[in-house]
């Protein structure tokens, strides 16, 4: 490793490299505060564009705007009440509350302190965590990638839906979309309506492109006269030495929050969002003074944020070793690995051992740059919250659509995100979250070739249930895929008849 | 209003059903994944069929949306995708972008939204066209003006 770390700094510590990641944390600050543009969205819109650079540059910019837009989010939630990216949700809790106490200032110092610490020891985690799973996955044989595929599905389609039914739903379409083109054996041509160009399937980061970003701009333009009343504030000498030490003095809450983050991340699907919530409750439930929070407490904000940014390395761990994303950012970083020629697993820290260990070092340090752009520039990027949609949708447009051309220099992939996104506007109208969608479309291909690779190799060994039924781990997921449906299904169930019942009984009294 | 379950379920039904129909031409190892997957969509979209008649839910998923612009925007943007490989990057995101500017303002009749817009359509366009080509060195779609 320590041959990797050198490279990966001398990679790192080159003049265009470091100009890239200034650019990467300061663009992924400002689009995380703009209310309607999330992580997910930067990524996705940006991933193209590193197609050309090399991979290490290309990864040191991706980490860096997703390290930034996850902190950005919470300029908005203190200022404007309205968390910029789906993780800040818990920020608004507390954040705003103080920014209308006039502590806007105390908040955002907190929220960029507390991000930096929560993403360094995610990062570290990271560092320790993965290299150990990614030599457990090489004890993975073709059943056992068939059934991560369905665990990675079914845990997706459990969490990030409303509704179980419509996630499966989603998950179950997301994986016949990724069977479009050749298969990957016996040389059928799927689903293609004789365009020559869908043969070689649909582009997942294309598809990726179309669900994330095209909806995006339609909810936009239906909130378009919508403006922010922005929370105004004036610079205090001393605030951030006092806050920083206020916060250095709750090291537990700090560190407990930065676990959770990490563990939560690690979970597909569970993403910042959840792991904010979390740790947020963590932090109320620990704490003497429960009734200030929700009033303006500063650990409240410090929990969440710390929670979200060390969720961001969390969702790279089953990334880099399994192949499974942590979050639907992560699922983006995934699409750029596989245009880089990459495949997650022990591989990345071994063959491309240089790349894989420059991105997670750069990612420890766009956290310390995004601490100081935070807390020295978040009056700046406050005054950009209000972006006309007038300007910010048709930009949107274009990178989309330049983005989607440029991979393979084909209109068919234009025409096919646009169609992607028509449909996941609609789809998400309907009630269907985009998220089982594309992860169906990015483990179909993992689960598909699982797949058939076992039937081949069961034919010699007696069909294949008994195959795997007869492999540890594959019956380990067996069971935690089951789990994972059945649990919520089993826990909805029984919420249902207890309030049937409450309601029984008030009416009998 | 219409029941959005039911129609979706309908329709992804429909998908299923076309999956399966056209995966019989596959061999067996192009067939069975495809196949199994359409199979589950089916019971799945079945069983939102006929949870859309136990419980109906009827909900209008434009309530409150200005549906002329969304209507406009999806118009724009195929419009654009469709002329950008006839007219080329430049041409066609100049146009776009100042319709869609001036499509989105609030004073459409006024002659300095049509000027803003237009301003900022030729502005923009050109920027990112400069950022595109001679920054980042992306392929972008040439069209008449090469």
């Amino acid at each position: 490793m320590s041959g990797f770390a050198l490279a990966a700094f001398s990679n790192i510590f080159q003049l265009e490299n470091l100009l890239f990641m200034f650019i990467g944390v300061a663009s992924g600050i400002l689009i995380g505060c703009l209310p309607g543009l999330t992580a997910t969205m930067a990524l996705a819109v940006l991933v193209p564009f590193t197609f050309t650079m090399d991979a290490a540059s290309a990864f040191i910019v991706l980490g860096a705007v997703y390290v930034g837009a996850i902190y950005g989010g919470s300029i908005s939630a203190i200022l404007v009440n309205t968390p910029g990216t789906p993780s800040a949700i818990a920020t608004t809790f507390d954040g705003f509350p103080l920014a209308k106490k006039g502590l806007a200032e105390n908040a955002l110092v907190a929220a960029a302190f507390s991000s930096g610490v929560g993403g360094i020891i995610g990062n570290i985690c990271l560092l320790l965590f993965s290299p150990i799973l990614a030599t457990f996955a090489l004890q993975f044989g073709p059943p056992e990638y068939f059934w991560l595929g369905i665990f990675g599905l079914t845990i997706i389609t459990t969490l990030s839906s409303k509704s179980i039914l419509k996630g499966l739903i989603g998950g179950t379409l997301g994986i016949l979309i990724s069977t479009v083109g050749m298969s990957p054996l016996g040389g059928d041509v799927r689903f293609t309506f004789g365009i020559p160009a869908l043969q070689a399937g649909i582009e997942l980061i294309v598809a990726l492109i179309g669900f994330f970003c095209i909806p995006e701009i339609f909810f936009m333009i239906e909130k378009r006269t919508e403006r922010y009343k922005v929370s105004e504030y004036k610079r205090n000498k001393g605030v951030v030495r006092q806050v920083i030490i206020s916060l250095i003095r709750k090291p537990i809450m700090m560190v407990r929050s930065s676990l959770i983050g990490t563990i939560i991340g690690m979970i597909p699907a569970a993403g910042g969002n959840i792991a904010g919530m979390v740790s947020y409750n963590e932090t109320v439930r620990f704490s003497k003074e429960k009734d200030t929070f929700g009033k303006g407490n500063i650990e409240g904000v410090a929990s969440s944020e710390t929670s979200n940014n060390a969720a961001v390395s969390g969702s790279l761990v089953p990334l880099l070793t399994l192949g499974i994303p942590g979050s639907p950012p992560a699922a983006i970083l995934l699409g750029a690995l596989m245009l880089q020629g990459m495949r997650p697993g022990p591989e990345l820290y071994s063959a491309h051992g240089t790349v894989t260990y420059t991105f997670i070092f750069s990612i420890f340090l766009s956290n310390i740059l995004m601490v100081v752009l935070g807390i020295y520039g978040a009056k700046y990027y406050a005054r950009l919250i209000n972006i006309p949609v007038n300007y910010l949708a048709p930009m949107i447009v274009f990178l989309t659509v330049v983005g989607s051309f440029a991979i393979r220099r084909n209109m068919v992939d234009v025409y096919l995100m646009v169609a992607l996104g028509f449909i996941g506007y609609l789809t998400r109208k309907a009630g269907f979250h985009p998220g089982p969608i594309t992860l169906g479309l990015i483990l179909g291909p993992i689960a598909e070739t699982g797949y058939v690779q076992s039937m081949l190799i069961s034919k010699a060994e007696g069909g294949i249930f008994l195959l795997f039924l007869s492999r540890p781990i594959t019956v380990f997921l067996i069971i935690l895929s089951v789990i994972t449906v059945f649990v919520p299904l089993w826990i909805e169930y029984r919420g249902r008849r207890k309030s049937l019942a409450e309601r029984d009984k008030k009416r009998d009294d | 209003m219409i029941n959005n379950e039911r129609v979706s379920a309908i329709l992804l039904m429909f998908i299923a059903g076309g999956a399966l129909y056209y995966a019989r031409s596959f061999s067996q190892l192009g067939r069975d994944f495809p196949t199994t997957f359409a199979v589950f969509l089916g019971v799945f979209s079945f069983i939102l069929l006929v949870k859309s008649f136990v419980k109906p839910r009827k909900e209008n998923l434009f309530e409150n949306v200005e549906t002329t612009y969304i209507v406009g925007a999806v118009v724009g943007i195929g419009l654009y995708v469709y002329v950008l490989p006839k007219l080329g990057f430049l041409l066609a995101s100049i146009i776009f972008f100042a319709f869609f500017d001036w499509g989105l303002s609030e004073n459409k009749k006024s002659t300095t939204t049509i000027g803003k817009a237009l301003i900022s359509g030729l502005v923009l366009s050109f920027l990112l066209y400069a950022l595109f080509r001679y920054v980042l060195a992306v392929s972008l779609p040439k069209g008449v003006l090469g």
